[in-house]
């Protein structure tokens, strides 16, 4: 403790909760800076900015691909639809953490959200796990309430948020459909 | 999706790629991934297809258009589907851009939808009026919208007989964008401002009000105010979050025998305020065009935010003056009373007067509204906005806020050691937690002045993202008064070599809320109580088993990490040091309260 400037200067971004089906309308991701280390965000249509998200849903299935299997690839369902999530030689812990999941599991997954253009000019959102550890039902439920709120703060700070204008300019969301996803995300985790 | 109907559809789709049916494993299976891990049915759908493929040896096949002869009521279009349709062409518009040959609007008895012809290959285009089946259509989405793509691949039949069709009626209240026909009154007529436009203003029901638009287009029929029509199938348009409806006055039948007991917008959510007189503490520009200006009123009683919505038609407030309201309402917005001046205000001047001080809130006091507090900056964080000149916390005596000072003329940043009073500063509510925004707040420094800070012992809550290298069982230098961590030859940086450490256990990592994220220190009983591992535990762990420390920091983040905890203890510096914490459980009354939030008043 007797280094107080250990941290000054860098700020560790925030994970935003995003639902997979507002993730899938997202493709548009920039920059903020010229340096070569600067962030890279997806921006949500519902108005923010996300350097690394926090995802919980289940596991449904894992493949290994790339060369000498150096990677893995997931998917993960939340009740509104699935996130596509990798984790490679880069992130050894995460790789090692999707090795032992025994699909279906509930998994907490912290990442980095990545734009990339198919071939036939579709943009895909995957999210490079940082970590991926099992977790029970009832954590995924916390999750989904606080997707809920966020996605709903989102939503009605809209107006005023400081990134709204560009997802105005990019989406021009339908916040209500945003709404109803939430609703519905809600309703089916009800026991 | 019954549960059955989606094991007929993974078994007949197992049938056509030449795979026999487990009909209960496939049961079995879409049992413990729909009921017990909540796995959406078509993710649940794929995932079985797939599994049970691959242990054949077959591929997924892609998807096919169906060719059955049936075809789907358009209300029910789901996007994503390859569909067949019958439906009548109740509009066409010009194409928005070169790419697209034709895009119009096709009812059937169920709905509407809105279909859009390409360019590149494209089929005949449709005559409006007529009646077609549109085979091998996709129906994808659009800003968020259904929407029905045409394109080469699409069969289009003419139907000779032209069917009945009585489009549904949809209430006010209940529209969404997309298509849809209404009943209503023309209940205002507004300004046209733009040189596209031939008419504007609101229709009503008794459901509620929206706003509507006839575009100039071939005929000039105005709608008459205080007549009601039914309005065949308008496109219904979000924009800043408010609905717009697109009207045809050629596909409006005038109602002349219907009247409508139209309901104000405010509804419930709004009261008319008495006649009260105020001084205009602060102005913002407006970002948007329904709002002309926004900012802070101050009366002798207390201080509100207020709005003025274009269609009051009211002059330019000015900063300072004193004005008396009538006909205004007061509703929450964001957690906080704002008046809103509407239609029906009036705002006169009155004589200037002094308006005494107001009073100064206690930070632990905030509440959403408008508040004068006397502060001192305790920490400044990055700003994350081009937008936003500062941002961190301030405090008093009694704790600590957020605040935000967005750029902005006069805008200015507060300096370190400097204590303040800002009168009429905004209270936010945002995530469950209040904001103080000072931007247009007036500040008053006091150079002199000295405050102690209260950082309290706050509860901090979030994820837990990321456990950080010096957790889980350390070694301590036992020198008196040292306590430093050892490194893994047990060197301390003062000490040097030191054999007989103490062993202690603590986890070191991140707490995220998704707005920021917290390094926080959880030390041995809090680590203890939490995981169930004593320091005992984790030292014979170390001690014995083949990765040793490593192994009890696999152990703690296998338990720890992606589940939220709560955290009762005291920032020091930018490390937030716990004394207790517990594991979030599940809220349901937070579920209750976020699906009325969702819902609105329509669920």
């Amino acid at each position: 403790m007797n280094n107080p400037g250990r941290y000054a200067g860098y700020v560790r971004e925030p994970a935003k909760r995003v639902f997979a089906a507002e993730l899938r309308d997202a493709r548009y991701s920039f920059r903020e800076g010229e340096d070569e280390k600067s962030p890279t965000y997806i921006l949500l249509p519902t108005g923010e900015r996300a350097n690394r998200i926090f995802v919980i849903g289940s596991l449904t299935q894992k493949e290994k691909k790339g060369e000498q299997h150096s990677m893995y690839l997931a998917r993960i369902a939340d009740p509104t639809g699935t996130f596509f999530v990798s984790a490679g030689s880069y992130q050894p812990e995460a790789m090692q953490q999707v090795a032992k999941v025994e699909p279906p599991a509930f998994v907490a997954v912290v990442g980095k959200p990545n734009a990339y253009e198919t071939p036939d000019g579709k943009v895909l959102i995957s999210v490079r796990a940082e970590t991926v550890t099992v977790v029970d039902r009832d954590v995924r439920d916390i999750w989904v309430l606080d997707a809920a709120e966020a996605t709903l703060g989102r939503i009605d700070s809209f107006e005023t948020a400081p990134d709204a204008e560009m997802a105005r300019r990019e989406y021009n969301p339908n916040l209500e459909s945003y709404k109803k996803m939430v609703y519905d995300a809600l309703v089916a985790i009800r026991s | 999706m019954e549960s059955n109907e989606l094991k007929t559809r993974i078994s007949q789709k197992l049938k056509s790629q030449g795979v026999e049916p487990d009909s209960d494993r496939i049961e079995a299976m879409i049992n413990r991934l729909v009921n017990e891990f909540g796995v959406p049915p078509t993710e649940a759908e794929r995932t079985i297809l797939q599994d049970i493929l691959k242990e054949h040896g077959k591929q997924m096949p892609k998807p096919a258009p169906p060719s059955s002869g049936d075809s789907a009521p358009i209300a029910d279009l789901v996007p994503g589907e390859w569909v067949a349709i019958e439906g009548k062409v109740v509009s066409v518009a010009d194409p928005p851009s070169p790419a697209v040959a034709q895009t119009g609007v096709i009812a059937d008895s169920s709905g509407a939808v809105r279909f859009v012809i390409f360019a590149k290959n494209a089929p005949a285009l449709l005559r409006k009026g007529a009646w077609y089946r549109l085979e091998s259509a996709v129906v994808d989405e659009f800003r968020g919208q259904v929407n029905l793509k045409v394109h080469s691949g699409t069969t289009i039949t003419p139907i000779d007989e032209d069917r009945t069709l009585e489009p549904v009626i949809t209430r006010i209240a209940d529209l969404s964008p997309g298509i849809a026909s209404v009943q209503a009154k023309v209940v205002q007529n507004w300004d046209v401002r733009h040189e596209r436009m031939q008419q504007t203003g609101l229709l009503g029901d008794e459901s509620g009000v929206v706003k509507f638009i006839v575009w100039k287009g071939e005929s000039d029929t105005l709608l008459e105010q205080d007549q009601v029509y039914t309005i065949r199938y308008g496109a219904v348009d979000e924009y800043n979050g408010r609905l717009t409806i697109t009207v045809d006055p050629a596909s409006c039948t005038r109602q002349d025998e219907a009247d409508i007991e139209v309901v104000s917008r405010q509804g419930a959510e709004e009261e008319v305020c008495d006649r009260f007189e105020g001084k205009i503490i602060s102005l913002e520009p407006s970002l948007s065009d329904a709002i002309t200006e926004s900012g802070v009123v101050a009366t002798p009683e207390g201080a509100y935010a207020f709005t003025v919505w274009a269609n009051a038609g009211i002059p330019p407030l000015e900063q300072g003056g004193w004005y008396a309201f009538e006909g205004v309402t007061k509703g929450i917005f964001r957690g906080a009373q704002r008046i809103s001046l509407g239609e029906g205000a009036v705002v006169s001047p009155v004589e200037d007067r002094p308006l005494p001080p107001p009073g100064i809130t206690p930070v632990a006091e905030l509440a959403p509204g408008i508040a004068s507090i006397r502060v001192k900056l305790v920490q400044e964080w990055e700003s994350r906005s081009d937008r936003m000149l500062q941002t961190g916390l301030v405090g008093d005596e009694s704790g600590i806020v957020k605040f935000v000072i967005w750029n902005g003329e006069g805008s200015e940043k507060l300096a370190e050691n400097t204590v303040y009073t800002f009168f009429y500063s905004v209270i936010e509510e945002y995530n469950g937690r209040l904001s103080v925004n000072l931007t247009q707040a007036t500040a008053l420094p006091e150079e002199e002045a000295e405050m102690e800070v209260s950082r309290g012992g706050s509860v901090i809550s979030g994820a837990l993202v990321h456990i950080a290298s010096g957790s889980g069982i350390v070694k301590r230098c036992p020198e008196e008064g040292c306590n430093r961590v050892l490194s893994r030859q047990n060197f301390c940086p003062i000490h040097e070599f030191k054999p007989d450490f103490r062993y202690d256990l603590r986890i070191r990592g991140t707490l995220d809320d998704g707005q920021s994220a917290r390094n926080i220190l959880l030390p041995r009983e809090v680590v203890e109580s939490l995981f169930s591992m004593t320091l005992a535990e984790a030292q014979d762990i170390a001690e014995n088993q083949p990765l040793g420390a490593d192994e009890v920091i696999r152990q703690l983040a296998d338990r720890a990490l992606g589940r939220y905890l709560s955290v009762t203890g005291r920032s020091f510096e930018d490390l937030y040091i716990a004394n207790e914490a517990a594991w979030i459980t599940v809220d349901h009354a937070k579920q209750t309260d976020l699906l009325n939030r969702a819902g609105g008043e329509s669920a």
